[in-house]
């Protein structure tokens, strides 16, 4: 198995979270959840000592699309719903890369809801943050598909009468080999996560909840800081090589009755790895010369 | 070019015998019957004995089994079409025959040999009785039989049938079975000898008396290449450097993609078959953003689901490159057969004012080059090109002259050197219409893209003077390769001086250029003009093969004509340079029809 990380160039020089911040000013609305995520990502960075240059941040569309911009490094801001498409093409091809993929529900359970089995499967060694608001912030507060049965938005005006779906479970069915859930008001939590997923080799997904204040009142940061349960600390044991334990705590859907942290962990060959054996197997139908390639065309 | 001399039969009687160098041949059958593979071995003689030769396959809709045809072509020139009309008929049973009736025209005197087994008399079988066919019932099954104890080896017991009675060349047959066949058992490979040598001695035994009135000839010359157009796509694609093929199974593209599965790992490339077309051009998007040559490949259906990242592709400017394989549309349309119908969405699908390149390639050859070329555009260019073949070019394997596959240049795209104090800016003004691009890894060059219209930096901006200027910036591109490489990307063909001209893209330039020929050796003198670059229109060399004609017709397989009403907004066609033929597709055009079209101009 590769370490994950082991591959990919590290800065010479000590660098700070701040020193993973541009000067560009964030479009998000004061008090709003994503700034935790945008701290905790370039805290993440700098622990991980990672080179500016080597870091590729790719997002979807949304409130959480904008963060590319607000990273010290190389970034996308692409297509709704396709930036798990775009994160395994750079990362396959480029592994001295961090690829780090997001966007939010929306994005990635509504659009974009047919890539993330197949990023999850693959198992690409990137890193795919949810920032799961429960709400469509970008287009002004209409539902989304992680939005509770019952509640009003602006397009659910009577209440939502849908079955909301669960990121975390979704992500352990769907053969993710690192599952975990953060707040974006503990942002050292915060940050531990997303380190830990920079480590994992393979596939690591974080279900991120960065309360929105203009759509979901202003409650959610208070209320869940108060009644969140920190996995492994205080008591909370946890096995993240435990799948049925893992499936328990992935299958909590209040935001106000939930544990954060490793939920699930997996070692399994990364993509690249089997890749690799792939081109080594590929090798033995010849060398890689076109003028060999030209022969099969001789009758 | 037939012409009729005096042969002396082995037996001593003397008959007249038609002489040809240009022979079609249709085998039709059902699954097992082995056809295509029949038609395959011809190809492959006529190829290594440096004969120009070209098979076009048909099936039935199964999935396996079921009736299937192929046509042969084998020329001593150039066979730029699949032959209009079939000089030779081959049909296992009749039953599969009705099938393919509408696609297998037969020419006057065809020959037309059938396995007894299937039982029909001779005078009910479904061919036009004023054709003056030459009919054979041949027992192919007993025959294989007794040859080599099992009746699956008819279809080579019928290349020994078909090779003494045409002349084609027996040995090269012969080399081609046992080269198919190498790593078989003995018992297989000597089952094929035999099978093959009751074919030819049925022929001797049989037939000596009264010998078929059609005979091939040629001589030895160079061998050729053999090739599909898919293949020749995929290979251009991997000598241009692509190292990432990402694409969803769809007809008639496939093979692109399977091709590339077995070839681009060991060249370190890799190809991923994703979990639909948004994720396969997304793919190719990511990897071209982190500096990696990639492709897609579709028909159609795939094409559509593309056009969001084209967009995204056009407005972050970066390179890609995705090769429509057409077939009938719209929509699930006819799978397996060809048109040219994508044309009207290639050249402008995606909202916004979005740039892009189009390129068509005009035969198997040109597959390669124009991937070659796809590739170095797109480098150069930093915008998404499109490769529009279609079912017809990219299915049929056509021999190809052996060309030096290094002689074709590879362009690869501009990057950041360094900018020393100044901060780097993805889309500097100053730049011309492209800048260097940085690659993440490179210190210095870190910036963010997106679909946003953005300022110099990449960053984001509402500005309508910004947008303005940055949609100039990108269509100036468009209009810089049409006026740098226009003339080189616009091809003619037929006569010198032509006074009449057939302008026409794609794979509907092989019967053109053929019914040019035809037309030119009748005494007119008509001229083809084929651009292979299609968006951005190469105005000025079409307009000047215009000009140089006096009557002009444009061809095309799609019932809008969709590439003459574009060519329309952008020239100034007058009436008599104007004439369109247009039909939907299915079939191929024949070159008849075309030569029709071309006659009833003149006379216009």
């Amino acid at each position: 198995m590769a370490t994950a990380l082991a591959g990919i160039p590290r800065a010479e020089t000590k660098l700070s979270a701040k020193d993973f911040k541009t000067d560009l000013k964030p479009i998000w609305c004061p008090g709003c959840g994503d700034f935790g995520v945008l701290a905790a990502l370039t805290k993440a960075l700098s622990e991980v000592q990672v080179a500016p240059e080597n870091v590729a941040v790719m997002t979807g569309i949304g409130c959480a699309g904008r963060l590319p911009g607000y990273v010290n490094g190389y970034g996308f801001n692409a297509l709704h719903g396709r930036v798990l498409p775009l994160a395994t093409g750079l990362k396959l091809t480029r592994p001295d890369l961090l690829v780090f993929a997001a966007g939010g529900d929306g994005d990635g359970l509504a659009i974009g809801a047919g890539h993330f089995p197949h990023a999850a499967r693959r198992n690409p060694d990137i890193t795919y943050l949810m920032f799961d608001n429960q709400v469509y912030g970008l287009t002004k507060g209409q539902f989304s598909p992680t939005t509770p049965m019952g509640d009003v938005t602006t397009t659910t005006r009577f209440g939502s009468i849908e079955s909301p779906v669960n990121p975390a479970t979704l992500a352990m069915a769907y053969g993710a080999s690192f599952v975990a859930r953060a707040f974006s008001g503990n942002v050292n939590h915060h940050a531990e996560m997303i380190l830990e997923a920079f480590r994992h080799p393979g596939f690591a997904f974080i279900q991120s909840i960065p309360p929105c204040v203009t759509f979901r009142g202003n409650e959610q940061f208070k209320t869940i800081r108060e009644r969140a349960r920190w996995l492994n600390t205080d008591g909370n044991d946890h096995d993240p090589s435990d799948w049925g334990a893992a499936w328990e705590i992935a299958n909590q859907t209040d935001i106000y009755d939930m544990s954060f942290g490793i939920i699930w962990r997996q070692a399994r060959p990364t993509y690249e790895e089997r890749l690799g054996f792939l081109r080594e197997k590929a090798g033995k139908r010849g060398p890689a010369e076109l003028d060999s390639v030209l022969d099969q065309f001789r009758p | 070019m037939i012409d009729v001399a005096t042969s002396t039969t082995p037996a001593g009687a003397v008959s007249a015998r038609r002489t040809t160098d240009d022979i079609v041949i249709g085998i039709v059958g059902s699954g097992g019957d082995g056809v295509i593979s029949s038609g395959e071995l011809l190809v492959s003689a006529a190829a290594a004995e440096g004969l120009y030769a070209t098979i076009l396959k048909s099936f039935g809709p199964q999935i396996r089994g079921g009736e299937s045809s192929c046509r042969v072509r084998i020329s001593r020139e150039e066979a730029l079409s699949y032959g209009d009309r079939l000089d030779v008929l081959v049909a296992f049973n009749w039953a599969d025959f009705a099938r393919f009736k509408e696609e297998l025209e037969l020419a006057p005197g065809v020959v037309v040999i059938y396995d007894s087994k299937d039982g029909t008399p001779v005078d009910q079988i479904p061919v036009d009785p004023a054709l003056e066919p030459v009919i054979l019932q041949i027992p192919f099954h007993e025959l294989a039989n007794e040859a080599t104890g099992s009746s699956l080896s008819k279809n080579i017991l019928l290349l020994g049938v078909l090779g003494e009675l045409f002349d084609l060349p027996t040995d090269g047959i012969a080399e081609a079975v046992e080269r198919k066949f190498r790593r078989k058992s003995e018992e297989v490979r000597a089952a094929n000898s035999k099978a093959l040598a009751a074919g030819r001695a049925y022929v001797l035994r049989e037939l000596a008396e009264a010998p078929v009135p059609l005979s091939f000839v040629h001589e030895k010359g160079e061998p050729k290449l053999l090739m599909t157009g898919n293949e020749a796509l995929a290979f251009g694609a991997l000598k241009a450097g692509c190292r990432l093929y990402a694409g969803y199974p769809i007809t008639p593209s496939s093979d692109v993609m399977e091709w590339l599965a077995n070839e681009l790992p060991r060249f370190g490339g890799t190809m991923m078959q994703t979990e639909d077309e948004i994720a396969a051009i997304g793919m190719c998007v990511g990897a071209s953003f982190g500096g990696t040559k990639a492709m897609t490949s579709t028909a159609g259906p795939g094409l559509s689901l593309m056009t969001e990242f084209l967009g995204l592709a056009s407005i972050a400017e970066i390179p890609v490159v995705i090769a429509d394989i057409q077939r009938v549309g719209p929509s699930t349309g006819i799978p397996t057969k060809t048109e040219q119908c994508d044309f009207a969405h290639v050249a402008h699908a995606g909202p916004g004012d979005t740039p892009r390149v189009v390129v068509a390639p005009y035969d198997v050859a040109d597959c390669f080059h124009m991937a070659v070329e796809a590739f170095n555009i797109a480098e150069e260019f930093q915008t998404p090109v499109i490769i529009l073949s279609d079912q017809y070019l990219g299915q049929r394997k056509e021999s190809v002259v052996p060309f030096d596959i290094h002689a074709w240049p590879v362009v690869d795209r501009l990057t950041f050197g360094g900018n020393g104090a100044e901060p780097y800016r993805r889309y500097r003004q100053g730049d011309g219409d492209v800048s260097p691009m940085a690659i993440p890894g490179q210190a210095g060059g870190e910036h963010t893209i997106s679909g946003l219209e953005h300022v110099e930096s990449g960053d984001p901006t509402s500005s309508s003077a910004v947008h303005a200027r940055m949609n100039a910036r990108r269509h100036a591109k468009l209009e810089r390769l049409a006026r740098e490489r226009g003339a080189e990307l616009v091809r003619t063909f037929g006569a010198p001086n032509p006074k009449l001209g057939i302008v026409c893209w794609g794979s509907t330039s092989a019967q053109a250029r053929e019914a040019a020929r035809r037309l030119n050796r009748a005494g007119h003198a008509v001229g083809v003009c084929v651009p292979q670059l299609l968006c951005p229109l190469p105005v000025e060399p079409i307009a000047a093969f215009l000009e140089g004609v006096e009557r002009a017709l444009w061809v095309e397989l799609n019932h809008q004509g969709q590439f003459y009403h574009y060519a329309r907004a952008r020239l100034d066609l007058d009436a008599a340079h104007g004439h369109l033929y247009a039909r939907s597709g299915g079939m191929p055009f024949s070159v008849q029809e075309i030569v029709d079209q071309v006659l009833a101009l003149g006379e216009a």
